[in-house]
């Protein structure tokens, strides 16, 4: 009994929202979506008409999958506030940046966004400053510009899903834990 | 000693007495030597002698004769301890009490005595047969509580109507205006603890009761056509007539009768053979009875042969693997709210797709619709809950399903078994399912739609590469049902419901989905003291349990606020939340839960 979307228009970037408890529906602009947290893993669906409001992690909570597709669209509208994906990438890019969210929050079997699921040891990398911004997978080795693929092994993914911020370095392959990045 | 292969029985030795005739004497007709083998009798004489091989003596040899031609005898010379002399045509041959007669006879003897040649008691060469076993010969009762000893149903009934199980299996069949009643003895009983005590009153041999055995009608008869059973029962009655053994394979051998008891008041065994068809479509083993009385019954065996056997108590088995449990040995269910008991989203109707008896899931088919509701009126039986649907079908198929996803499904990778009671008012409607993300939907059948209660089951494997298991209710045509007690057990045996403790089924559910507030109390409360507008008061609400996943929080309504605003959801994880509200000015300031519909509710779900 959560406030959840029900529908998206894809054109108008407008969420058809359903609050469960009290059957109030309602529209509502993506961009009107505010993240609760600066650790971009949660985001706040307010109920326009009793000003009931759901914090959703970026893992789902109530309504996987539906919530987790809510998380990417909104990172690609808006600035992640965890300050690694900036507004603007692919829909790939923020698919795994989502996906990054979600396996720190509850581990990479949580994510139920079919489309690009599989191999997880494989992480979305910035070409300038090495941060981890996503995990993978991934159909094309250039998801979106300025970020590359990279293949991980088991005891780096550990590091990665336990840490919110972390380089990597593609010459050895080993990753380090790094302080916050904020977007650019 | 030789062994019979078949039989695995020694075939005895036999010792090679000589062959012996009274007045066996002749002479001989030509004169011999001493080393002479062949020896001439008078004429016509020769047959006189015994067949060979026998002892024959002239004057002090003893010879033994090996061959016999009409008259002219094939000897070994010199024998028992004599010397081979010359013997004059005309001398006297003739059989006589010879010594090595008694020594042979002695000797045979002596080595039965000291355990030479063992002694064949009564057993011939070759196997022993069915017909020849003694009734105290254990062999194998084909029928299950033989003994009368489990009484899982009820330990008395009166039976009016025909089919009704009394002690696993037994049940009784009566006729129109007669009755039975049976009742767990401890008092008759002959063998063990308990016997049966059969009354019977209204009947006739046209008009009878039974009771019957059913273990035997299902598979098992088959095993047993064109094979010769002996079914027999201890049985005690004081009335003549009135109860007898009965058997029926609806084959060609068909309804066969023991002898009546006499009557007389003491345990008597009664028996039958019965040669199973090998067209048999059944077979029930009763105990008839065909007059107005009591009997006391104990003891009951069918086994195969001709010979009776002596009741013999169950052997107990070192373990019972899960495939020979049957469906009533309780087992752990897997489920949340398998009995649907649990409503924490209210009691409906709920009819857009989504969660409804806690983790019971509405999964609605394109162009369909559902109305899910709590429904107490038509519950199953010892259920206080079901869960009602009407159903309107679309192009396809719904479900009311349950997901296990993730690290929760690990542990039922394995074979399990799905079964849940189902009324439904249409044929063809309703099934249950089993899913996995490899192999996809296995099904039931379909409830037949007599609007009863029936119990669907489903056995499957779930892959180990399985990523969701998901067990559900699949709807495909339009109808009403009522879904009640859903098991799913580790195993190929479905399990019937069986309810866990109220605090337990609760705790399950609340790993997924819980509200804070709304009880009627003024909690949760935020409290403070600013010393100005815009401070913050905050606490950590922690959950009844722990949350599968970190949850989705919710805050509803407009809560009660002194001096503050509404209360705002900080953070979130699986075990709590941070709830804060903010000073409007200086002084004491709160935001609480004060009436219906303020609440907050956590929701984790697969």
């Amino acid at each position: 009994m959560s406030i959840r979307p029900v529908a998206y228009n894809e054109v108008t970037k407008i969420y058809t929202m359903l609050h469960e408890e009290l059957n109030h529906q309602y529209d509502i602009l993506l961009n009107d979506i505010t993240f609760a947290s600066d650790s971009g893993d949660f985001f706040n669906v307010v109920c326009f008409i009793c000003d009931g409001n759901s914090i959703h992690p970026a893992s789902g909570g109530a309504i996987p999958p539906d919530i987790q597709l809510l998380h990417s669209r909104l990172i690609q509208a808006k600035d992640c506030t965890c300050g690694l994906l900036p507004a603007g990438k692919t829909e790939e890019l923020c698919l795994s940046h989502s996906k990054l969210h979600c396996s720190q929050l509850d581990g990479i079997e949580r994510w139920q966004v079919e489309q690009n699921a599989g191999e997880s040891l494989q992480v979305s990398v910035e070409t300038v400053g090495s941060y981890v911004v996503g995990m993978g997978p991934f159909t094309t080795a250039q998801i979106d510009e300025g970020y590359t693929v990279e293949i991980i092994g088991a005891r780096v993914l550990e590091i990665v899903l336990r840490n919110r911020y972390t380089q990597l370095d593609k010459e050895t392959g080993e990753v380090k834990v790094a302080g916050r990045k904020n977007a650019t | 000693m030789s062994v019979d292969e078949r039989s695995g029985i020694e075939a005895y030795a036999v010792t090679p007495f000589t062959n012996i005739k009274n007045n066996c004497a002749t002479v001989l007709n030509v004169s011999i030597d001493a080393v002479q083998t062949s020896i001439q009798v008078v004429a016509g004489s020769g047959a006189i002698f015994p067949a060979t091989p026998f002892y024959c003596s002239c004057e002090y040899e003893v010879m033994i004769c090996n061959g016999r031609s009409v008259d002219t005898l094939t000897v070994a010379r010199g024998q028992d301890g004599t010397t081979a002399a010359a013997h004059v045509a005309g001398t006297i041959i003739e059989q006589r009490n010879n010594a090595a007669l008694w020594t042979d006879l002695a000797s045979s003897i002596n080595k039965i005595e000291n355990g030479t040649t063992p002694v064949p008691l009564n057993a011939p060469v070759g196997s022993i047969t069915n017909d020849r076993l003694a009734t105290d010969v254990y062999r194998p009762n084909l029928l299950q509580n033989s003994g009368f000893e489990v009484w899982q149903i009820t330990s008395s009934l009166t039976i009016p109507s025909s089919g009704t199980i009394f002690a696993d299996p037994w049940q009784g069949t009566v006729a129109t205006s007669n009755t039975l009643t049976v009742t767990r003895d401890a008092i008759n009983a002959e063998l063990g603890y308990c016997c049966a005590m059969v009354a019977a009153a209204g009947v006739s041999v046209a008009n009878f009761v039974a009771v019957a055995n059913t273990c035997l009608n299902t598979s098992i008869y088959a095993q047993l056509k064109g094979k010769t059973v002996t079914i027999s029962a201890r049985v005690k009655c004081s009335v003549a007539s009135c109860v007898r053994l009965r058997a029926n394979d609806s084959g060609t051998t068909g309804l066969q009768f023991s002898a009546y008891h006499p009557g007389d008041g003491v345990y008597r065994t009664l028996s039958l053979n019965y040669l199973v068809s090998a067209n048999a479509t059944a077979f029930q083993i009763n105990v008839e009875m065909d007059a107005p009385g009591t009997a006391y019954v104990d003891s009951a065996s069918v086994v195969i042969g001709t010979i009776a056997a002596d009741w013999q108590p169950t052997p107990v088995p070192d373990y019972v693997p899960n495939v020979r449990l049957a469906s009533d040995v309780a087992r752990a269910n897997l489920l949340t709210n398998g009995g649907f008991e649990i409503w924490q989203r209210g009691n409906g109707p709920f009819t857009v797709g989504g969660y409804s008896a806690d983790k019971w899931f509405m999964g609605i088919g394109t162009g369909g619709s559902m109305s899910v509701s709590a429904s107490q009126g038509n519950a199953d039986l010892y259920s206080l809950n079901a869960l009602s649907v009407a159903y309107t079908h679309g192009s396809a198929p719904s479900t009311i399903q349950q997901d296990l996803k993730g690290a929760e499904l690990y542990q039922f990778r394995r074979i399990v078994a799905f079964s849940m009671r189902v009324k439904a008012n249409s044929s063809n409607a309703i099934r249950i399912a089993l899913y996995d993300s490899v192999n996809l939907w296995r099904y039931s059948g379909y409830h037949s739609g007599g609007n009863n209660y029936e119990t669907l089951t489903v056995v499957a494997d779930i892959s180990g590469s399985s990523t969701q298991l998901s067990v559900a209710a699949f709807l495909s045509a339009n109808c009403t049902a009522y879904l009640d007690n859903a098991m799913l057990v580790i195993g190929s045996v479905p399990a019937d419901y069986v309810p866990i403790h109220p605090a337990d089924d609760l705790a399950r559910c609340l790993r997924y989905y819980e509200t804070m507030g709304d009880k009627g109390a003024t909690v949760p409360t935020i409290r403070g003291i600013a010393t100005a507008g815009g401070q913050n008061m905050g606490a950590n609400l922690v959950y009844k349990a722990r949350k599968a996943v970190t949850p989705t929080a919710t805050k509803n309504g407009t809560w009660s606020a002194s001096n503050a605003g509404q209360p705002i959801i900080a953070a979130v994880d699986v075990d709590m939340i941070e709830l804060y509200a903010t000073s409007t000015a200086a002084g004491p300031f709160q935001s609480w839960s004060g009436g219906a519909g303020q609440t907050i509710i956590i929701e984790a779900n697969p």
